[in-house]
């Protein structure tokens, strides 16, 4: 007979739908005409799940009598007998009563296969055996029933029932997954944000591997080899340089983008060891490149694009990072192609990023006015005057003759010409007048002599120097024109980055003044407003000039000159600066202003609502005492009156006590003394306080049995307070004929106490105002008070080291959750070992 | 005389209820603003006493709420001390206004004084004789329809 099939439903946890989809699926079949069984289902008293069993066929339990106990478990023969062509059975990792055929439901499930019958189950991560300790890491709670991975390896599918952590979070808040009563310290630990989502990565992560290993055994059947591996790794190439942190940072984030990518930085060492390199800098990056995770490598080589290709083929490198290259552009047109162009040209299938950092040449500066040329220019031209001239002159000399003398002057026209090119005016006009002399003395005859004969030659001679001076006086004009719009782009650039700059606000005024250093060249610029320094940038060194901001301020530029034309830019990044400064200042001004106006409304409200609070009881204690005086007042009116005044006089007197109590926490002087306090007698004193009976109130304080929550470090008149408190306040939203709820249950390390309601609910924004002292404004409804109860309550549990905090009741209402240390546990938290016990801790896991 | 309390501390309403009984007065209380106006419609009081915090419906809206259609003299007693508060009860309609906490007796001569004059429905400020009319409010008078004086 065929083995049936096995399909899990996973889930992370409970309450994410594994049953459901079991029954769903399970229905599915049923309805396509399959032989569809319920072995064994638990709907948890969840009302939608129950509802699918509807119109499938549900084996009946058998009952197994264990030492006066009596389970009912899934009927394995009876199911066996049946042989039904499908079996959905739930809860994989149960473990069977004692005295069943088998200790665990796996093994039922492995019968079932065995007898050809194919098998839905579902189980939870928590509940995989390789995973137990993790999950106890991760929730605080020791799993005890397991199943060994080698039995879901060996399903035949595997699917994850998924659900995001916050969206099973208000299936809980909603009451779906939990009735309120079974809500305790241990499962809403269970569900925080935090375990669920960890526990979701490791449900997805067991699939992911179980996924990989399912499909590393289809490429062996199927005989696909030759498989890459899918990760990145990443190689940076270090100069030695200090733009090496950056290309690090820059390959770390290609690293991490790409998942579990790897990092490898390397050094190339030339051979001949010319190459210079910051061993400071070195060390530093291999500091961090460790820091970052990954590892350093130094090869040596003569070619470093060569040994930078080879080390990244060796180490199977799929991105290889380099810097952009340092050196300027005349210097690269001379020594050819860099390391970057070769290492792009070489690099194959890796790809190469070419990160700009900081060394990468100048970033922003403005051009200089002045001459025209640079300096560097007109040298070159003088140059070019004084060693094209005699060389030319040392040609035209050779091949002398009346007739060329138009040639002769072509070619020196062309030399000035070539110049003026070059060099400008100066060296132009230099050229000009030399080689006009040169020509006089050794072309025109006489020669040999500087005169002129002919009128016509002396004015040839003009014409041609003339000529040359306008020829110069263009290249000069449009070099000129070039440097200005390179300027005036420039000036532009660096106005668009300051008005935009104080447009995005976010520190405008330090963005403004490194750019203004930048831009100038400086060696350090400090904006100093009314004698503070507000932002500084670079080293204050070297001869200062001083630009007024606004009314108060100074801006101080440190180390260079700064010409006439770069003033008036200066004026308007001096404008800018002001109104940056003034906007700052502003906002800072809202910003102090805003809590203060906030802290006015409520003073006043406090006043008023004090005045009108106190004022209340006293009133009505005085007209109940005017009352008394009057001659002729029967007897029970009297005794009402009387009444009247002590509960004025009660409540006025409370009112006052919270008062000052409040302010004993708002100081801090709150008198706490700590001793061993049973939480479970506390709530029964602040009930007796407040009157409130079982009709109004239902209580889980297991004050005896195994749940028994040890005692608590409190301070006993403080907790009390506290409970009276939440509980008058419970009761106030408490609607008509619902009960409150109280219940005490420890988890690792820390009891808690949960005041439970089912009154409207505070929205989930709301919750943390609520612990706010006066929050009623007004006096339109006096029942509420002053706000002070729940302010103090959260004030006292504090101040005894514990908390106090709103949660959703499931299916609505609020529940306040204090949390109290346990007496004898460590200030860390433990998981709970000694006051939860055996039988009773089994029932504080989270079932599926 | 019948007086309409309404105030949302039930300690203050029971010890008004039982003073003002033992002074012979018929005391009505409500414990909010809605149910104050309702027991005003419904009792014809002579006089209002009023809280003006209250829940449901704030006191100076029963006010404006009772002026519609009641003369009855309303007497404010709040604790609220400001004058701002006292002005806006006025201006809406109250005829007198009390701080909380106040003497007793205080407050029943102030009842006494609002009671003593409480306008009939009959009371015409125009007196009529022969072809002269005197509009005793407008301070004016007309003999055969034409103004003189």
């Amino acid at each position: 007979m065929a083995r049936g099939r096995l399909r899990v439903l996973l889930g992370a946890a409970p309450g994410v739908g594994k049953t459901y989809a079991m029954l769903e699926e399970g229905r599915r079949l049923a309805d396509e005409g399959a032989d569809v069984v319920v072995a064994v289902v638990e709907t948890h008293g969840r009302a939608a799940t129950a509802a699918m069993l509807d119109g499938l066929e549900v084996l009946p339990r058998v009952d197994i009598e264990h030492r006066g106990v009596r389970l009912d478990e899934m009927d394995l023969d009876g199911l066996l007998a049946r042989a039904p062509g499908l079996a959905l059975v739930d809860e994989l990792a149960h473990t069977n009563a004692p005295g069943s055929q088998h200790a665990k439901r796996w093994q039922d499930v492995d019968a079932i296969l065995a007898a050809g019958i194919d098998v839905i189950s579902t189980v939870n991560i928590q509940h995989i055996e390789s995973l137990n300790d993790v999950v106890h890491e991760i929730t605080g709670a020791p799993q005890r029933e397991t199943i060994p991975d080698a039995v879901l390896r060996s399903a035949d599918q595997v699917e994850l029932v998924d659900l995001a952590p916050q969206a099973l979070r208000d299936r809980l808040a909603g009451g779906r997954v939990y009735p309120a009563e079974r809500i305790d310290a241990a499962l809403s630990n269970y569900f925080r944000i935090g375990n669920l989502t960890a526990l979701r990565e490791l449900a997805l992560l067991w699939l992911a591997d179980d996924v990989d290993a399912k499909l590393t055994e289809y490429r062996r059947a199927q005989g696909i080899e030759g498989v890459w591996e899918a990760r990145e790794r990443v190689v940076v190439a270090l100069t030695g340089g200090p733009e090496g942190e950056t290309l690090l940072r820059r390959g770390a984030r290609i690293a991490a983008r790409s998942g579990s990518g790897e990092l490898l930085a390397v050094h190339v060492t030339s051979q001949d060891g010319l190459r210079a390199a910051h061993p400071e800098h070195l060390a530093a990056q291999r500091a961090l490149v460790e820091q970052l995770g990954g590892s350093y490598h130094q090869v040596i080589g003569g070619e470093v694009p060569a040994a930078l290709i080879d080390f990244a083929r060796g180490v199977n490198a799929t991105q290889l990072v380099i810097g952009v290259s340092r050196r300027s552009r005349p210097v690269a047109a001379v020594t050819g192609p860099g390391v970057g162009a070769a290492v792009i040209r070489d690099s194959g299938p890796i790809d190469v990023h070419i990160v700009n950092h900081d060394a990468a040449g100048r970033r922003f500066a403005l051009p200089r006015l002045g001459g025209a040329l640079s300096r560097s220019r007109l040298l070159a031209g003088a140059l070019l005057a004084l060693t094209a001239g005699p060389l030319l002159t040392w040609l035209l000399a050779t091949a002398r003759d009346p007739e060329s003398i138009t040639l002769d002057v072509l070619a020196y026209s062309l030399l000035v010409v070539v110049v003026a090119l070059v060099g400008g005016l100066w060296p132009a006009l230099f050229a000009a007048v030399l080689s006009g002399l040169t020509l006089d003395f050794l072309f025109i005859e006489p020669y040999y002599t500087i005169s002129v004969d002919h009128p016509l030659e002396l004015w040839a001679l003009v014409l041609y120097v003339v000529n040359a001076l306008l020829v110069s006086w263009v290249v000069d004009t449009a070099a000129r024109r070039t440097r200005l719009a390179r300027r005036a782009a420039a000036e532009s650039e660096l106005l668009a980055t300051v008005a935009g700059s104080v447009l995005r606000g976010q520190g405008a005024v330090q963005a403004l003044i490194s750019r203004t250093r930048e831009a100038f060249g400086l060696a350090g610029v400090r904006l100093i407003v009314d004698g503070d320094t507000l932002a500084t940038d670079g080293e204050p060194v070297g001869r200062t000039t001083r630009v007024p901001v606004g009314a108060r301020g100074e801006l101080e530029l440190h180390g260079g000159d700064v010409a006439a034309s770069e003033r008036r830019l200066l004026g308007v990044i001096a404008a800018q600066l002001d109104g940056a400064v003034e906007r700052e200042s502003l906002s800072e001004t809202a910003r102090e202003v805003g809590p203060l106006a906030e802290t006015d409304r409520v003073r006043t409200a406090l006043l008023s609502a004090v005045s009108h609070d106190l004022r209340r009881p006293l009133a009505a204690a005085r007209a109940a005492v005017t009352g008394l005086r009057t001659e002729s007042l029967p007897a029970s009116d009297r005794a009402e009156l009387i009444d009247t005044a002590d509960e004025s006089l009660r409540s006025l007197a409370a009112l006052l006590t919270d008062l000052l109590d409040v302010s004993r926490v708002q100081a801090g002087v709150l008198g706490v003394a700590l001793a061993d306090v049973d939480p479970g007698e506390t709530v029964l004193a602040a009930l007796d306080e407040l009157g409130l009976g079982p009709g109004e109130v239902e209580l889980d304080l297991a004050l005896d049995g195994d749940d028994v929550v040890g005692a608590v470090r409190a301070d006993g008149a403080l907790l009390r307070r506290v409970l009276v408190n939440l509980l008058d306040n419970a009761a106030r939203f408490a609607p008509p004929g619902e009960r409150m709820r109280v219940t005490t249950s420890a988890f690792a390390g820390s009891a808690e106490i949960r005041v439970v309601d089912r009154g409207p609910g505070i929205p989930a924004e709301r919750r943390d105002d609520v612990f706010v002292p006066f929050q009623r404004l007004g006096d339109h409804d006096n029942l509420a008070g002053l706000g002070l109860g729940l302010a103090l309550a959260k004030g006292f549990a504090e101040g005894m080291g514990g908390a106090l905090r709103a949660e959703e009741t499931p299916g609505g209402g609020t529940t306040m959750v204090v949390t109290l240390p346990l007496a004898g546990a460590s200030a860390s938290a433990r998981p709970v070992g000694g006051s939860v016990r055996g039988a009773s801790a089994r029932r504080k896991e989270p079932d599926a | 005389m019948k007086i309409l309390v309404a105030d949302d501390d039930p300690q203050f309403l029971r010890a008004l209820r039982i003073t003002l009984a033992a002074k012979g007065y018929e005391v009505v209380v409500a414990a909010d603003g809605r149910q104050a106006l309702s027991l005003a419609i419904d009792e014809r009081p002579d006089l209002v006493m009023l809280d003006l915090g209250m829940p449901r419906l704030d006191g100076v809206a029963v006010i404006e709420g009772l002026r519609g259609w009641s003369a009855a003299p309303v007497l404010v007693v709040s604790g609220r001390t400001g004058a701002a508060d006292k002005v806006q009860a006025l201006d809406a309609g109250a005829d007198d206004y009390v701080t909380k906490p106040f003497a007793m007796d205080e407050l029943l001569a102030r009842i006494r004084a609002l009671t003593r004059r409480v306008p009939g429905q009959d009371a015409e400020p125009v007196v009529v004789f022969g072809d002269v009319t005197v509009d005793l409010a407008a301070h004016a008078v007309e003999r055969a329809g034409s103004a003189c004086g």
